[in-house]
């Protein structure tokens, strides 16, 4: 299948510093990961591509949506889909099969480019490959899983699910850390510098556990369901979808003692994806297409891409920046499928 | 609801074991009628066909924190519903098959409480599917059986070649009792055409508004209400107080919505021009005004709730209570 970029905006200057590129790549983008050069997008039609300075390449194809992609550290590409097989794609071209659910969607995720670890959830179970074939298989959670997430050490795997997260160990037989928090936790995601874990629930908040002490913390107030969580680089500030805002929570004192700074208010939208990063380049993409780079430090935001009026499909589903804060990859749901510069 | 572009409609197909549910999808999944639909099931494999379309749900039934027994939802059927809006292919509709012994109410919530699912999707009606020649034997002994029949927009009453005449008249008398409101097909071999089950809009409060005079009439007779499914209906042409409305309202569902299993209403307030319409589901309610009333119109206030052991003679007195005291 040939890629048709339908139209391609060039440099277009939306604030000083900022530059947005883009392309339309002809299905909702539904997962991105950052390369070492460019980006790796994984589409509502089961393609994965790569765009880099070298134009767009299909690298796998799925059937059923892609529902997960990461970059692994030798810039391999790790893509999950509703055909139930998790891929690596390598560098040159090689590819492999890592894990086989059997057609089972697989709804979620994760890989550590600490221990070359990947990790897939499909139903109530969690199979686990390194670069040489399975090394687990976690059976026993009480529902479906709904997200997951290695710490950054990759020695660790949160598993998010109904009534809260399951913690196991990668590296021994350890019984599993159950963090409970009543209710559907739709997503998890583990602080850069591995203290604290949070979960999205389906109740409209965040939940936050403190690994070191065990206390627990509720964020509320979100006017939609949060789906996506971030953290900045210093782990100093959680941020996350679902306000009209990209609310971004202080950790010091303990999350939630201190009110969010709200960054960045986009009329008649809210926040549909988050990416972290330095805390002066904290970046929320918005159900209308916009996306603001934050400075949680002053509260204040650039517009990087201006919304689009009356699209519902406008809508950023995904960011991610590169290693050096530089580029802002972003794709949405009406094919889009970009990246912001920041040049200064 | 925030989005201008059409929702895809999503079909609840309910109906004890036997009924002829798996017949009738496997009917939607193999006939040509130029319709692409997604189906969810919870017996995978029971259709026998392999296709990719066919999703197998898990039943999970989700409390949300609220402390609202009301407010549960599916929380497989949000995961694989988000899961098809990610597929870049469009489908015409979705089908959601639950089993014989689910409580539709979980459900059809999730449509309401969820708000990924309430703006990209639409609930288009609940078919519920009724064997002609065992319901009645069905219905004394289990809950379930009622409860589905009372939850529906449209009733494929199936098998009648199987009933004698005699029978076929008291089944239908006794849905009649159940679910007045209910649109009746009657089918043998789940023969029903693919367009009654998709696009009826059942839910829209636009449609409700555009009924045909005489849906929500007063019951054909009085019924006994002790511990069974049945219906109230409930009118006024004196204008209603708004706000002694809404406290009933909020009231009962707080005190009663466990056996309240629909509810629906047009009304007239004594401070508006427009009507007030609304419906819920359980404690989950949707509203929005609709149009002006035509000065030569009847101001006429009619609502119908479908539910368990309701209680006829407390609700009217409830309503008639939020009669405006001096007319408009």
């Amino acid at each position: 299948m040939s890629i048709t970029i339908e139209k391609d905006h060039g440099a277009e200057q939306i604030a000083p510093g900022v530059a947005s590129r883009e392309s339309h790549v002809g299905a909702n983008v539904t997962t991105l990961a950052a390369l070492k050069n460019g980006c790796a997008a994984g589409l509502g039609d089961g393609r994965v591509l790569t765009i880099s300075a070298d134009g767009v390449a299909e690298r796998a194809q799925h059937s059923g949506a892609v529902t997960a992609i990461a970059a692994t550290a030798d810039d391999g590409v790790v893509s999950a889909g509703q055909d139930g097989l998790v891929l690596l794609t390598r560098a040159d071209g090689g590819q492999m099969t890592l894990i086989d659910a059997k057609g089972e969607w697989i709804t979620a995720a994760a890989h550590s480019v600490a221990n070359g670890l990947t990790a897939a959830a499909y139903g109530k179970n969690i199979v686990v490959a390194g670069p040489d074939g399975l090394v687990g298989r976690f059976t026993d959670h009480p529902s479906s899983v709904a997200d997951l997430c290695f710490s950054p050490a990759g020695d660790r795997l949160a598993v998010s699910r109904y009534d809260g997260v399951t913690i196991w160990s990668m590296t021994d037989a350890a019984a599993p850390i159950e963090l409970s928090w009543k209710g559907s936790a739709v997503a998890v995601s583990w602080s850069p510098d591995g203290r604290y874990i949070a979960a999205a629930t389906q109740d409209r908040e965040l939940h936050a556990w403190d690994m070191v002490t065990g206390k627990d913390y509720r964020l509320g107030g979100f006017k939609a369901k949060p789906r996506q969580i971030a953290w900045s680089d210093d782990s100093a500030y959680l941020l996350s979808s679902g306000a009209d805002v990209i609310a971004s929570w202080p950790i010091a004192g303990g999350p939630g003692a201190f009110p969010p700074v709200e960054i960045g208010y986009v009329c008649d939208s809210s926040v549909s994806a988050v990416a972290g990063g330095p805390i002066k380049r904290l970046a929320g993409g918005f159900t209308n297409g916009a996306i603001l780079i934050g400075d949680a430090t002053k509260g204040d935001a650039m517009i990087a891409r201006a919304g689009v009026a009356g699209d519902p499909d406008a809508e950023i589903t995904r960011l991610a920046w590169d290693a050096d804060h530089r580029r802002l990859y972003f794709g949405a749901r009406n094919g889009a499928l970009g990246l912001v510069l920041v040049t200064r | 609801m925030t989005t201008s572009q059409k929702r895809t409609p999503v079909t609840l197909l309910t109906g004890y074991l036997g009924a002829g549910k798996t017949t009738l999808l496997n009917r939607i999944l193999t006939e040509e009628h130029g319709k692409k639909f997604a189906v969810i099931v919870n017996e995978f494999g029971e259709t026998g066909i392999d296709n990719d379309l066919v999703i197998g749900a898990d039943e999970e039934v989700f409390e949300m924190n609220n402390g609202c027994i009301c407010c549960t939802v599916r929380g497989d059927l949000i995961r694989i519903l988000g899961g098809l809006l990610d597929r870049a292919e469009k489908f015409d509709g979705v089908i959601i098959e639950t089993t014989g012994l689910a409580d539709p109410g979980p459900v059809i919530q999730t449509f309401f409480v969820d708000e990924e699912m309430r703006d990209r999707l639409q609930l288009d009606q609940v078919v519920t599917v009724v064997d002609a020649a065992h319901f009645l034997d069905r219905v004394d002994e289990s809950h379930e059986a009622e409860e589905q029949t009372a939850f529906a927009d449209l009733i494929i009453l199936n098998k009648i070649d199987l009933a004698d005449a005699e029978r076929l008249a008291a089944t239908k008398a006794k849905i009649a009792t159940l679910n007045p409101h209910a649109q009746l097909i009657e089918t043998t071999n789940s023969a029903a055409p693919i367009d009654a089950l998709i696009d009826r809009a059942a839910f829209d409060l636009d449609r409700l508004l555009a009924i045909e005079p005489g849906f929500l009439e007063e019951d054909p007779e009085d019924h006994e209400h002790d511990d069974t499914v049945g219906s109230v209906s409930l009118s006024s042409t004196t204008p209603l107080d708004a706000r002694a409305f809404s406290e009933w309202m909020r009231a009962l569902v707080r005190e009663h919505g466990p056996s309240i299993f629909r509810s629906k209403g047009i009304l007239a307030f004594s401070d508006s021009p427009k009507r007030y319409v609304f419906q819920g589901v359980h404690m989950v309610m949707d509203s929005q005004w609709g149009a002006e009333w035509r000065p030569d119109e009847a101001r006429e206030s009619r609502l119908v709730f479908i539910g368990r052991n309701l209680q006829p003679a407390m609700l009217k007195q409830g309503f008639e209570g939020c009669r405006a005291k001096v007319a408009a």
